[in-house]
């Protein structure tokens, strides 16, 4: 049972750095705080489920959300640089869209995926040990994707788009568009998002229209757990602690269920470490100033 | 090489704060000039460098880079024919990306970026000579951070950023002002080095009266949105420090007022 629960944890752990590589591209590469992210995970999760019940092969449904996912970061940078939005606004009113839109695909809340081919009964097809499938699934696509940023954001739209997080006034009066650059990184991250969002829903059997409910938290908690845990040098660095802090995140929360706490506290547990985390460097200065004014 | 034609500039315009920055302003730059530009506050020497960036747009007038109108381009357009540097020296380089990205940016300068390296093997050993050639000991710092240098390494980084593609306007926008004095006068030092081996048709805004008739070939003294003084090369040799504060009181019949003003080193 125990091993049970740790493995699933890890296979969790995977299945949503996926999504949380796409949170860290916003969050720290472009200093964009997207919560699209709460309405373009389900999105995936919705794509991924209707496409298959209705008989789409397993593969084409699981890369589809990148394509929509990507549309829907397109939409919030337009809202943002076009229209002039806030960001953090742009984001919310694209995920509140895509509520509507989400149940418009799924015709329901709610999509069972019980004895339908998936992604997932297609690897199991191939004759593996019973835990193992999901695990190497995920495993192979959190791996391909941090490859892949490790990659781009090396490339010459790569570093404008780092730039345009870092010093956007710099990177435009060097030749960038700031505003495509923006643009370009919402698309990607919230490909990433649907991906995962498509993928969670096969692995857990269902998709449902308020499984993206907090998806932002989770995964800033992934990206902040990362950084804390295994240190945020480099880009490579990064997007490895990344998919490493996905990991731990997930065990924290077998942990707390396994205490005790209901599967409904885990929102709750999930926001005091987020607030946890991105307060303690604060509340370190601030005691060490205390401490100094006492001292001196 | 650039032509700056009756440019008048208002701010709020038609509103009650309406205020008059420039004022039918009227330059000409040939290439390979050096122009120094300093005037009291509120002159326009800020509005002035902006317009012809791009930050800003005009009310009347135009401006000519080669004969071209650059004001239907937008600033990141511009980018291609000017660079620009700016007092404080965390505008001019991302601090969270190394060195070696910092300049690599700077090399695609108004290109188009694609999905190729952002970072060349032949770049890195250019960046490396050019370093050097600073003395600050930055060639052996490629893959450091840029927010961990000091304020002088990152202008010198910056000017070096601004001119490795050799742009055909290069703006300074009083670049040294925020620099302690011996790590201004070197950022001063490389940059007369670094704009006559280019020959770079440049554009320099000054509080220091005594590096405006130093530098270059060219001085324009603004006030109140108009250019009240245009000396060019054996003129501008000539002028002193004292003969700049007679020209301004002859001119304007007030006491030249700016409170950061340097009348010498």
């Amino acid at each position: 049972m125990k091993v049970g629960f740790l493995i699933a944890s890890v296979e969790q752990g995977f299945v949503y750095a996926v999504m949380a590589l796409g949170v860290y591209l916003t969050f720290r590469i472009l200093d964009f705080p997207d919560l699209t992210v709460d309405g373009s995970f389900p999105l995936g999760a919705a794509i991924a489920a209707k496409m298959i019940v209705n008989g789409s092969s397993p593969l084409i449904s699981t890369f589809m959300p990148l394509i929509f996912g990507a549309l829907a970061g397109i939409i919030t940078g337009l809202l943002h640089t076009k229209g002039k939005i806030t960001g953090l606004l742009a984001g919310i009113l694209t995920m509140i869209a895509l509520y509507s839109i989400n149940l418009r695909i799924m015709d329901k809340p709610n999509i069972p995926l019980l004895r339908e081919e998936t992604i997932i009964t297609m690897v199991s097809g191939l004759g593996l040990p019973k835990w193992l499938p999901s695990l190497a699934l995920f495993v192979v696509f959190a791996l391909i994707i941090k490859l892949f940023l490790d990659w781009f954001l090396f490339t010459e739209i790569g570093l404008a788009i780092r730039a345009t997080g870092d010093n956007p006034h710099m990177i435009r009066s060097l030749g960038a568009n700031t505003d495509n650059m923006k643009i370009l990184g919402l698309a990607i991250s919230n490909a990433l998002v649907a991906f995962s969002g498509g993928l969670v829903a096969q692995y857990q059997g269902f998709a449902d229209v308020g499984m993206g409910i907090g998806m932002i938290i989770a995964g800033l908690a992934a990206v902040i757990i990362g950084e804390v845990v295994f240190g945020a040098g480099g880009i490579k660095r990064a997007t490895i602690a990344v998919v490493g802090g996905s990991i731990l995140y997930r065990l924290a929360i077998a942990a707390a269920l396994l205490s005790g706490l209901r599967p409904s506290d885990l929102k709750l547990i999930t926001a005091l470490l987020v607030v946890f985390a991105l307060s303690t460097p604060r509340v370190k200065a601030l005691l060490s100033q205390n401490k100094t004014a006492v001292d001196g | 090489m650039l032509k700056i034609q009756d440019v008048t500039k208002y701010f709020n315009l038609n509103t009650v704060d309406q205020k008059l920055a420039l004022s039918q302003v009227s330059i000409d730059l040939n290439e390979g000039d050096f122009m120094t530009v300093i005037g009291s506050n509120g002159a326009g020497k800020s509005t002035l460098l902006n317009i012809i960036a791009g930050v800003h747009s005009v009310d009347q007038g135009a401006v000519l880079l080669d004969g071209k109108n650059i004001l239907v381009l937008p600033e990141y357009r511009r980018a291609l024919y000017i660079s620009r540097i700016f007092q404080d020296p965390m505008k001019g380089t991302a601090p969270n990306m190394t060195v070696e990205e910092n300049l690599s940016m700077a090399m695609a300068r108004g290109k188009k970026r694609g999905l190729r390296k952002g970072i060349s093997r032949g770049n890195r050993e250019m960046f490396k000579e050019s370093l050097a050639q600073l003395e600050l000991g930055l060639e052996d710092r490629l893959n450091d951070k840029v927010g961990l240098l000091s304020g002088g390494q990152r202008q010198a980084i910056t000017l070096l950023m601004s001119t490795i593609t050799s742009p055909k306007l290069l703006l300074l926008d009083e670049h040294t002002a925020a620099l302690d004095p011996k790590t201004g006068s070197k950022i001063v030092e490389l940059t007369e080095k670094i704009v006559s081996d280019n020959n770079l048709t440049t554009m320099m805004v000054t509080h220091n009266m005594e590096q405006a008739l130093s530098l270059g070939n060219r001085l324009i003294m603004l006030h109140g949105g108009k250019v009240i003084l245009d000396l060019k090369d054996d003129q501008k040799k000539r002028m002193t420090v004292d003969g700049l504060l007679y020209e301004f009181e002859r001119s304007r019949g007030e006491k030249f007022v700016d409170d950061r003003v340097i009348l010498a080193n």
